[in-house]
């Protein structure tokens, strides 16, 4: 029973007054003249200003990328790149490619099968004749080279 | 920002712009699909080369090359009747006259398949010949060709003209709702007292080039029924009589086809959005 007591009292002298209590008494003891600094409290109100600071700063630095980057206002239906994308995909034009592709292939067929089949005109091919034009227009070059470099040895 | 969105309008132009004289060019929506078709025709058109090459120089080689040109022709083309039959029978939701006119143009479009299937059983006999002879070679291809003239590519051509015209349709029906979203943005703009006198008028325009477009493709469409409805085109030629004006009038001024007649609607669709585009500059001013 003793040892509880003399226990509860070693706990209760290890009681101490907090920080503000200590400095409001202390003000009531001390003159008004005389004055006596709270440095934590000092300190708290610089933390603020700083901290307001440091926000305003950021406020500022997040709100330049977002003005200057935010799209300009305009109308859903009017927005250029959904007219561009529905251009793209209107109906009518993935059938006329489609379309193209088809007469390409049907003419394709046409020619294999009429120059299959045709063995009078062997040597008439247009891409044949085409093909040894350009050949000729190339040897054509390369002879006018010639007669320039003989016509410098010349001079 | 400003230029930014000067070169958005302009890319835009130019695209609406350009399919006016090459529309496939720009709208070119390539699939896997699409390029194994190009390499069957791309295949065909190098035999045609090599045919071309063999017969000139007359090489040993020449018979051989035209089988081969002749069997890859037919192989393209079946798979081509193939590829529109499928697209034929995936037709939905069709009035009663045209679910008859598909039924038997899937029907036409089996009997083509079957034929070519024939030619080609009839190439790979003559390949199989000891005694290959250009004569048979010239036969077989002279018969296939005539047979595609007079019996494939007007069906192929028909069935194409259909699908150009409910396609164009479709398309109307895109720029008709696209006119209703921005006609209920003005609304919108109207109630925040911004002055829409210059986008209403605008937007007019673009009606009108969609209004156009459909009485365009109506007449397509009358065209296409005309020219393949047996029955109606009957009809035609039994009740009216045309006037002696109405038949100079046919005699002075080639008749459009189908075809001339959707690529004049789609054009008019395109104008529409050109204006849309218009819209959509003038819209950004507005809102600045």
């Amino acid at each position: 029973m003793h040892e509880h007591i003399i226990k509860q009292l070693k706990n209760l002298q290890l009681i101490e007054p907090d920080n503000g209590y200590v400095l409001r008494t202390r003000n009531l003891f001390v003159p008004a003249s005389i004055s006596i600094t709270t440095p934590s409290r000092t300190f708290s109100i610089l933390n603020w200003q700083y901290a307001s600071a440091f926000a305003l700063i950021l406020v500022c630095v997040l709100a330049v990328p977002y003005f200057a980057l935010t799209p300009e206002e305009t109308l859903a239906s009017l927005d250029t790149a959904v007219l561009t994308s529905e251009i793209y995909s209107l109906p009518i034009n993935v059938q006329l490619e489609e379309l193209k592709y088809n007469e390409t292939a049907q003419d394709t067929i046409t020619n294999a099968v009429s120059e299959a089949s045709n063995t009078d005109t062997n040597h008439l091919d247009a891409s044949l004749i085409m093909k040894e034009g350009e050949n000729i227009d190339n040897k054509q070059e390369v002879d006018t080279n010639v007669d320039d470099l003989l016509n410098q040895v010349l001079q | 920002m400003k230029t930014f969105n000067y070169i958005t309008v302009a890319l835009c132009a130019v695209i609406v712009t350009l399919p006016i004289s090459k529309p496939s060019h720009i709208f070119a929506a390539e699939s896997t699909t699409q390029n194994v078709q190009q390499t069957a025709v791309d295949s065909v058109k190098e035999a045609i080369s090599n045919l071309v090459s063999a017969k000139d120089e007359k090489k040993q080689i020449e018979t051989p090359v035209r089988i081969d040109t002749l069997k890859k022709a037919v192989s393209l083309a079946i798979n081509e009747a193939k590829d529109l039959r499928i697209k034929l029978i995936g037709l939905e939701d069709l009035s009663d006259s045209y679910e008859a006119w598909k039924t038997q143009k899937s029907l036409d479009m089996k009997e083509m398949i079957d034929t070519l299937d024939l030619f080609k059983k009839e190439i790979a006999k003559i390949e199989k010949d000891e005694e290959i002879t250009d004569a048979k070679i010239k036969e077989i291809g002279e018969k296939i060709k005539s047979w595609r003239e007079t019996t494939y590519l007007p069906l192929s051509n028909e069935i194409q003209d259909y699908f150009l015209v409910i396609e164009e349709y479709k398309t109307i029906d895109t720029a008709q709702n696209r006119s209703g979203k921005i006609e209920a943005d003005i609304i919108k703009l109207d109630k925040r007292k911004k002055n829409t006198t210059d986008l209403k008028k605008l937007l007019g325009d673009a009606n009108s080039e969609i209004e156009a477009a459909n009485k365009i493709n109506d007449e397509a469409k009358t065209l296409f029924e005309d020219s393949y409805f047996p029955t109606k085109k009957e009809a035609i030629v039994t009740t009216t009589t045309p006037k002696i004006s109405e038949e100079i009038d046919t005699v002075s001024i080639p008749k459009k086809s189908v075809r001339d007649l959707v690529k004049d609607s789609s054009n008019k669709v395109r104008n529409s959005y050109k204006i849309f585009i218009e819209m959509s500059n003038l819209v950004r001013k507005l809102l600045k």
